[in-house]
């Protein structure tokens, strides 16, 4: 079938544990460099959130052979464009690229994760601008949702609080902060480089083998978060902000990536809240049929990760539709896990998840955060070409088996933020019926 | 890669409305994924699940754009849909009435987003007589009494093969391609579109000034000035000057703003392809301690630096690079290429990217400057400032003030 998508990709790894994948794609002389990093928001210290974020950022500010001046030269005058990015568990450097400028990149990007020198008056401007972006985030409703959600979910781990800090904490970090954090957290068996484009694979082997190969990290730790507990009472946070439509996010905690009902909790995402358009039952329902809403979904297996994700479902809606979403958002879940999916459902699903794989390898940065996952997750090389038969073998049984398991009607979270009064008048208000049934 | 993108545009957007009925194509974007004579409600959806593939739309000032991406062996359905619903779409008045609040859900979206307000502030007041002063969604009057009749109308003037640019991309076989497309639109009625008499916007001689209030934490500076068209060979020095005003560290604004004076946390501009004269927007966001009026006023000296002495040839040749780079990245998917394609054949020609290497290639510092001297001078500006209203109190999505209530 001329559908079947194929990628041919190649793992190195170096005797320090640094692991090197490529995917040769001669089609246009770009190449596509993600490096992941094993420091994201996990690996935070007690009281420092936004360290790791704030670490990643720093990285193009300075390095042994560079300074922040030279390091913008190389990158934009040659129309290179680098980013620096820090989530939940993995911070990075994203880059692109035409393939002639390969081996100045390569030499930038050993700089930059082995030697950089964190200037000082770059971490105070630095912090500062962060400062202010984790202000004007707050400005946006949704953000300050899914941070609330955050912090019921994962209460109690580094991840309840948010990738870029809170504003208490962020400001009292110094830059021997971020030099520790990457002394400890920066060593070549957390770090993965993965490529995607016109390349050779043997040249960029032995390119990143001369620059690599002898990193030793000496103070090197890594802690493992595993204090995550699904929550057993329902829990609710409201936030009022001045705004019109009022945003309601209910969730808790999700399945990790290696979770066995991964892919049927993939199937039931489909199903309940993130097929195309409004073919879920979330979205068909309460937007096309009742339209209630501009935006809302569900899903549960898109966050899952080395943690686990969070179940999330939402709807954003106008003030006076706020009793009616909620209710329509819980009614939803609680019919998927009561009553199950349809047989027809479950087809659709499953031919949508095969047709539409092909299209998490369509370009380099998606190939390279691809191959990542299958290597960190040990999914197997030949992963791309067996997940058509894997998808074809969940039964309807076991999405309902999953859906029961994996998702909670009573013990959940809930979330209204938006023209609300806080606190014991919503509990009145919107759930003097119990929330759970 | 074995994918396939049809994307449909039509030339109708914002700027084919007039005042009463705006935000009709957008509105009329939603209402045709409602069903058609062939496929009922939500089939369209149906089949683009069970195929695989994806669709979506967008409507902007210029053009409405439909697209499907589906595997290479199955992408075919796109043109079945695309040409059923090119001329059968049905209005039924139920769904109007439930899509009519989706879309006014929507309006309340961008409205409560700061920088969605100030937007549809600047501008509206960055045009005095010409369409593009309308949002692209509507007007909220507009959008709440917006008749069916009305839509169909519109629907029955601007759907027809004459107005519409079909674009394929991908790995497909290009003769049975033409032979399937006239297969499925050669035979739907054609008709011309009446030409649109839109008066030209007024040369500006004074800045204008608008103040929004918003509970927000920080304030907020648009400043929208008059921008060439896409056919104008002003576009491409433009287009460059944008690189050299916001593109990375090294670029004047984020320098000036962001590491020098320290007044605003972020800078970023836009500049788009456009068939009318449209506006070329700054916008920044001010660190706590500074005001809007500061950051204006490093931005106007630094328009004036430019003004006098040009960028350097460094920045030219950086912009350059920039712009070519970037030029291979945006054509590296089909929905890329099929955006790219499809945009520039709506708003110009396709051929545009043909010459784009050359004429951006051509762009020398003192072209910078001229396009500086003549679009960027400040009584020709839009100025608008949103600021945080006194009397709200700040939002912090980490503070301690949300209210936890989990005792039951």
């Amino acid at each position: 079938m001329s559908s079947q998508p194929r990628l041919d990709f190649h793992r190195s790894v170096f005797d320090n544990g640094l692991t090197l994948i490529v995917a040769e794609n001669r089609r246009l002389p770009l190449v596509g460099i993600q490096v992941f990093v094993l420091a994201g928001v996990d690996q935070n210290p007690p009281g420092q959130s936004g360290l790791a974020s704030l670490t990643a950022r720093l990285l193009d500010e300075g390095t042994q052979k560079y300074d922040h001046d030279q390091i913008s030269r190389i990158v934009e005058n040659a129309g290179t464009s680098l980013s620096l990015f820090s989530q939940r568990e993995v911070s990075g450097i994203s880059v692109q690229l035409r393939s002639e400028e390969l081996n100045t990149i390569l030499e930038l990007l050993q700089q930059m994760l082995r030697h950089p020198t964190f200037p000082e008056d770059r971490f105070v401007l630095e912090r500062e601008v962060v400062r202010n972006h984790v202000r004007a985030l707050a400005d946006d409703p949704q953000t300050v949702a899914s941070q609330l959600l955050n912090r019921l979910v994962y209460a109690g781990t580094p991840l309840e609080k948010t990738v870029l800090g809170i504003p208490e904490e962020l400001a009292g970090l110094t830059v021997e902060d971020v030099r520790r954090f990457h002394a400890r957290k920066f060593a070549p068996g957390s770090v993965w480089i993965s490529v995607a484009g016109d390349v050779d694979r043997n040249q960029i082997r032995e390119e990143i083998g001369r620059r690599f190969a002898d990193w030793e990290a000496p103070q090197f730790s890594r802690e493992v978060v595993s204090c995550f507990r699904r929550q057993d009472r329902p829990l609710r946070l409201t936030k009022h902000m001045d705004k019109e439509q009022v945003h309601l996010l209910i969730g808790h905690l999700g399945v990790e990536r290696r979770c066995s009902d991964y892919l049927a909790l993939q199937v039931l995402d489909v199903i309940l809240g993130s097929g195309p358009g409004f073919t879920s039952r979330i979205p068909r329902r309460l937007r096309d049929e009742q339209g209630l809403a501009y935006t809302t979904y569900s899903d549960i297996a898109s966050s899952s990760g080395i943690y686990p994700g969070r179940f999330q479902a939402y709807i954003s809606t106008s003030a006076a539709n706020r009793e009616r979403a909620l209710e329509g958002l819980l009614g939803e879940i609680r019919e998927v896990v009561d009553k199950g999916v349809e047989e027809e459902e479950l087809e659709t699903a499953k031919r949508f998840l095969t047709g539409s794989f092909v299209f998490e390898i369509q370009s380099n940065y998606l190939v390279s955060r691809f191959m990542f996952a299958t290597e960190l997750f040990q999914l197997g090389s030949n992963y791309l070409e067996r997940y058509p038969e894997l998808i074809a073998s969940i039964s309807r049984e076991e999405v309902n088996r999953v859906a029961r398991a994996h998702l909670d009607t009573v013990n959940y979270s809930t979330v209204v933020v938006g023209p609300v009064s806080e606190g014991k008048e919503f509990g009145r208000d919107a759930t003097g019926k119990d929330p759970g049934r | 890669m074995p994918i396939v993108t049809t994307m449909i545009w039509y030339r109708v957007g914002s700027r084919y409305e007039t005042p009463g009925i705006t935000g009709i194509s957008h509105f009329l974007e939603h209402m045709m994924f409602k069903g058609t004579e062939r496929y009922g409600k939500g089939e369209i959806d149906y089949l683009t699940t069970i195929n695989g593939g994806s669709n979506n739309a967008f409507t902007s000032r210029d053009y409405t754009a439909y697209y499907f991406s589906f595997a290479s062996d199955r992408w075919e359905t796109a043109l079945e849909i695309e040409s059923d619903r090119m001329c059968g779409n049905v209005f039924d008045p139920e769904e109007f009435e439930l899509e009519r609040n989706v879309i006014l859900e929507e309006l309340w979206m961008e409205l409560d987003s700061p920088w969605g307000a100030l937007r549809q502030a600047v501008e509206s007041r960055a045009f005095e007589v010409h369409p593009y002063r309308h949002p692209v969604i509507g007007q909220r009057a507009d959008v709440e009494k917006l008749t069916l009749n009305r839509m169909v109308d519109f629907y029955r003037l601007y759907y027809s093969p004459a107005n519409a640019i079909l674009c394929v991309c991908g790995d497909f076989d290009g003769d049975r391609a033409l032979r399937l497309v006239e297969q499925k639109f050669g035979n739907i009625p054609n008709h011309e579109i009446p030409r649109l008499t839109i008066s030209s916007e007024p040369e500006r001689r004074e800045q204008v000034r608008l103040q929004l209030q918003r509970p927000t934490n920080l304030e907020r500076l648009m400043i929208a000035f008059p921008a060439p068209p896409v056919v104008d060979p002003d576009h491409f020095a433009v287009e460059m000057l944008d690189k050299i005003l916001s593109d990375g560290k090294l670029a004047r604004l984020y320098r000036r703003l962001v590491e020098e004076t320290r007044v605003a946390s972020l800078v970023a501009t836009e500049f788009d392809e456009t068939v009318d004269p449209y506006v070329f927007l700054v916008r920044a966001e001010l660190q706590p301690g500074s005001a809007a009026s500061d950051a204006e006023a490093v931005l106007f000296e630094e328009l004036l630096h430019l003004a006098e002495s040009g960028p350097s040839e460094e920045e030219v040749l950086r912009a350059r690079n920039q712009c070519l780079t970037q030029l291979i990245g945006d054509f590296e998917t089909t929905i890329d290429q099929s955006v790219q394609l499809g945009l520039m054949e709506t708003v110009a020609q396709f051929e545009y990217w043909n010459d784009y290497p050359a004429r951006i290639a051509s762009v020398t510092p003192s072209d910078v400057r001229d396009v500086v001297r003549k679009y960027f001078r400040p009584e020709r500006a839009t100025v608008g400032i949103l600021e945080p209203d006194p009397a709200a109190e700040p939002t912090n999505a980490a503070d301690t003030d949300s209210a936890l209530d989990g005792e039951e």
